[in-house]
Order: structure tokens, then sequence, then C-alpha cells
């Protein structure tokens, strides 16, 4: 295994985030270790709820103590991330850790220019201003498909919603950071702009060698982007693998009931789409005496509520959490 | 071409008759309180013991008083008072009340919490029975001074205006973009100043013009109990009040003040609800 090799640019350790209400507490993610290496695409999977967001939004140190109480540890090359001053913080986001967002709508502040959103941050973390910041932006922006310098002076209304995606996306990538979070930025474009956009990213990502954690529930985007999967079930990580071995040789139960719930075009038809039933597990501080997944799954046996299933190697660099035989999956795909 | 949403909504407010023609005689009556009375070197004091009560003419249009004092003068210099109070204490109140609100909103939870207990307690508090006390606090060091006035109602008025921000704010602080600017490494203090507040500044504008006309009734009412400054509208209604009779009636020194005091109010009012329509972001182009 090279790759191992390699030192990982984001290592995060048993990272749990509760939140805490006077009624109740909610384990939103619960004790999940994975690894982010430099120029790598890792996916983060799962429906709604599971999260995914939270994940992301913790790398940043956007919750706030004490209503969300984050544990664990992550670490962005030498520095820990988790218990960082908020001064730190500021000095790695926007710089080494860029994030994009779902809805090219509203992360674009209305009331500035686009040349006014960009530059505030060139000055703030390269210190650019001027002409060899205007520079910089109209390089950024033909990087991202975008020519011509009225667009510079446009107002987010005024841009089209794919625009508005790539405005954001140059507006994350001007400091050439390490780490690029993308939060499902394809879900709210219709399929010809995911297209490009994701086109885009790829390119983009190849050229500068940047790592990119990219949130979603869609597993068609996944297989176009994605160098490795993190499945993610009720802030649990329930499987683990390279992108290819996922989309075709699911080891978990959630997994293949998430690829078997997808529309595929290398199926004539589409094939027949099997909606997974129930909905997922209310979340809570208690530790579970079951695996998670087991009320609405198809291959539930007795050893199934014998406590939660720990995460096991599956071979080479797959995880696995899950009891079920792995002949028995592979054998029901042949 | 490319307009900022603000142009956009100036251009709106233009095509609304009513909030143009409030704008016009707004401007009209400020401009005729703040330079007429100079130019025509009017004096609201000098009295005329002989021309005593005169109904309007030619010499005197709106007549004069009891005290052969011309009312034209004492109309148009008492509104200069009544919009300096208006715009003052609303600018105390803008300024106060922006500043905390915006700073409740954005931080929430318990620094939020403490922040609006403390204005609802002040909500609480019976505010003409404040405003008293503070006048009369500063009554003894400062008679005729307008700087009382102006705090006294702006120390009232900020309440509103801090709630009406706080929630705007709180609203805005987990809106994408301001998160987005957040995860750009941007400063607490430059997120809020450059990224929240352009957001609420339509709102603040609006409720601004609409506490403008409040203002003024509240100094009226308070010259009409004897409390407020020496010469304004309220005092000049007050007086006119004070000589209506049904057996002779002095009608136009109730008239004038009363109908300035009037088209005034309702010209802030109508700008406000065309500022209202034209800031309201759903509007069309």
């Amino acid at each position: 295994m090279s790759e191992q090799d390699v030192p990982e640019l984001l290592r995060v350790r048993d990272l749990s985030v509760t939140f805490v209400t006077p009624e109740r507490s909610v384990r939103a993610v619960d004790r999940i270790s994975f690894d982010v290496r430099p120029g790598e695409v890792v996916g983060l999977v799962g429906e709604s709820g599971c999260g995914k967001s939270v994940t992301s939004l913790s790398i940043l140190g956007l919750h706030e103590q004490p209503a969300a109480r984050v544990t664990g540890s992550i670490r962005l090359g030498e520095r820990e991330l988790l218990g960082a001053s908020p001064a730190q913080l500021r000095e790695v986001r926007g710089n080494r850790v860029s994030m994009i967002f779902q809805d090219p709508l509203s992360s674009l502040n209305p009331y500035l220019r686009v040349e006014e959103q960009l530059s505030e941050v060139l000055d703030l973390h390269l210190h650019l201003r001027g002409p060899a910041a205007r520079a910089r932006m109209l390089e950024i922006l033909a990087q991202v498909g975008i020519v011509g310098e009225e667009r510079l002076r446009a107002y987010p209304h005024q841009l089209s919603g794919g625009m508005r995606q790539r405005i954001s996306t140059a507006m994350a990538l001007l400091c050439n950071p390490e780490l690029l979070i993308a939060d499902e930025p394809t879900t709210m474009l219709d399929v010809t702009i995911q297209a490009q956009i994701l086109e885009l990213l790829r390119s983009l990502q190849r050229e500068r060698q940047m790592s990119i954690l990219f949130i979603t529930h869609d597993l068609g985007v996944v297989s176009e982007i994605c160098d490795r999967v993190i499945v993610m079930y009720a802030g649990r990580i329930v499987e683990q693998a390279r992108t290819a071995e996922v989309l075709h040789a699911p080891l978990h139960p959630y997994t293949e009931a998430l690829l078997r719930s997808t529309p595929r075009v290398d199926v004539p038809g589409g094939g027949s789409l099997h909606p997974i039933g129930g909905l997922p597990p209310r979340l809570s501080d208690a530790k579970l005496d079951a695996c998670a997944f087991a009320p609405r799954c198809p291959r539930v046996r007795e050893g199934c509520t014998n406590g939660e299933p720990a995460l096991t190697n599956a071979g080479g660099e797959r995880l696995r959490r899950c009891i079920a035989p792995v002949a028995e999956m592979e054998s029901a795909r042949s | 071409m490319t307009k900022s949403p603000f142009q956009l909504a100036m251009q709106r407010l233009l095509r609304n008759r009513v909030a143009v023609l409030g704008g016009a005689l707004l401007a009209l009556i400020a401009f005729s309180c703040v330079v007429l009375p100079i130019l025509l070197e009017l004096d609201p004091n000098l009295t005329q013991p002989a021309l005593r009560n005169q109904p309007p003419s030619a010499r005197f249009l709106f007549g004069t008083d009891g005290l052969g004092r011309d009312l034209v003068a004492r109309v148009l210099v008492g509104g200069r008072t009544s919009l300096l109070v208006g715009l003052a204490a609303t600018a105390v109140s803008v300024l106060v009340g922006v500043a905390y609100g915006a700073v409740a909103g954005f931080y929430g939870g318990k620094i939020d919490e403490a922040m609006m207990r403390l204005v609802d307690f002040m909500y609480g508090l019976p505010y003409m029975f404040l405003v008293i006390l503070i006048m009369l606090m500063f009554s003894e060091t400062a008679r005729g001074d307008m700087l009382p006035v102006f705090l006294a109602l702006g120390l009232v008025q900020w309440l509103t205006m801090a709630r009406i921000v706080r929630g705007q704010v709180l609203a805005l602080r987990r809106q994408e973009f301001v998160l987005a600017a957040e995860l750009l490494g941007i400063s607490d203090a430059r997120l809020l100043i450059r990224h929240v507040l352009p957001n609420v500044f339509g709102v603040i504008m609006v409720y601004a013009t609409l506490m403008v006309p409040s203002v003024i009734i509240l100094e009226s009412f308070l010259s009409f109990l004897g409390l407020g400054v020496a010469l304004s509208w309220g005092q000049l209604v007050s007086d006119g009040i004070a000589v209506i009779n049904p057996i002779r009636s002095y009608w136009w020194i109730l008239l004038w003040p009363s109908s300035f005091l009037g088209i005034t109010l309702i010209s802030l009012n109508f700008l406000g609800d065309g500022l209202r329509d034209a800031l309201d972001p759903k509007g069309k182009t």
C-alpha cells in the first residue's frame, strides 16, 4: 500500500459532534476517523441527516460551543484545528481550506459586486491590492470559465445559477487552498450545468493537485469525481473504499441499498429502483445496542441486535461496519 | 450599466407618485423652515401690541397671535425645532438601536438573551414618565436647550429599532453568504459591518423614516404639556387651542401650526411607505 506512505493532508480521528439542548442531546457524528491525502478527492456520502455537513463544518471550526460539543482530533498537516483560537481558524479558512456551498443563489452577498467579494479575500490572506489583485481575479475567473471584466462589476442577481456557482468556486480557490470542501455544490443546478461544474472541479483539482472533500448524496456524482468514498449512516462511517469498489462491490447493505435506489445509465431503462424503506433512526447520546441500520436492513440477522458492529477491515483499505459475510454479499451480485 | 440593488430601489421609489409627492412636500417644508426665516429676516418673538390677534391678511399671511407676533415667522421657526428634534432624536435612536441590536443578533445565545431582556425591561417602563423624568433632570442645568429632548426621545425610541435590527441580523447571520464569508476567514467585525448590515440597511431606513413623525408627535406632546422646547409646532398648537372659544374664535392661531404638523407627518408616512415598497427585495425592477 504505497499510498499510506504519503503523509495525509487532513487527518480526522474519533470526531464526535453532539448538539446539546435542554431537552436532549443529539450525537450527529459518532467517533468517525478518516484521512484525506494530498491531491485526493474523497466523497462523503449518505442520506439527509447522516452527519455529512456537520462533519465538514466541524473541520472549519464552525460549531459553536457550548451548544455543540466537538471531541476528537482534526489535524490539517501539522496543525490541530479542534480547539484552535478564532484567529488561527481565520488564518486557515479561505486560505488553506475553503468551502463551496449547495445554493449558489444564497452563498454570494446580494449587496456586493463580484469584484468586491473577491478582492476582500485577496486583501485578507495574500495582502494583494490594486492592479495585482485585479490581475489575480481575472486569472481565477478565466480558470473557472468566466471571461471579461464586466463580470467583475456585476452583482449576483445579474448572473445565472451556473455562473454564480463558478464565482463561488473562484472565490474559494483564490488563495490556492490545499483542501476544498464542496458541500453538495451541484445539487441545485440542472444536469448540464452540474456536469460542467463537476468537470471544472475535476480539472482544477488535477491542475493544482488540490484535495477535495466532496459531500453529496448523489452516487452518480461520486462516480464521476471521487477517488475514494466514505459512506455515512446515522453519524457513523459504515463503509469506506475506493470508488469503483463501493459502486460495483458494496460491502455494506446500506451502500447496496443506496445503489439500488439510484437510477443507472449503464442499464437500459435505468434499471428498476428500490427505495430504502423506513427512516434513519432518531439520534441520541446513548450507546447503541444494535446496528443503526438494522431496522431497515434487508440482510438483517440475529447478531445484528447484539451490540453495534465494529468497523472492520475487509481487505486492502476497505472498511465496513457489518456482520453479514462478505461472500454472501458478493454472491448476491452475480 | 450595472445597477446596485440600492440604485434599483431608488428607481422604484421614484416611480411611486405618492412617495415622490411626500418627499417633495417635505423638501418644501424643510426649505421654508430653514431658509425663509433668514432670507425674510423674520423674528418670531417680535411683539406688536397694537396688532394683536389679527386675522390672515396681505400683511400677515397667517395672522398674528395674542401678543401680536407674526404667525408666519412663528410657524416656520417652530418647524425648524420640530424637524430638528425629529431628525436628531431619530439619529440617536438609530445609532444606539442598530449597534445594540446588531451585536445581540450577531452573537446570539446568552449575549442576545441578556441584551434583549434589558430591552424588554425598558419597554416595560412607562416611557412618557421616563421622558418627563429625563427632561426634568436636565431642565435645572440647561433650560431651553434642545439636547435633553434629543436624548430623552432617542433613548426611548431606540428600543424598537434594536428589536427590529436584532431580528434581521439574527436571520441573516445564518444565511449562506455570511457563512461563506466567515469560512473565507473574514473577522466578526468586518462580517457584521460589511456583509450583514448593508442587508439590513433598507429596513433601518424605512423604520427611521417612520420614526421621525412619531418623534415629532412625542415632542409636540411634550411641548403641549409645557415640557418641551420653547418654540415648536407642538407649542404653537397648544397656544392655538388655548385661545379657541365659541365667542371669538382665533382659528388661524391653531390652523397653521397644526396644518404644517399634519402635512409633515403625512408626507413622512408616504415617504416611509414608498421606501418600504421600494426596498422590499421581492419587489420587481
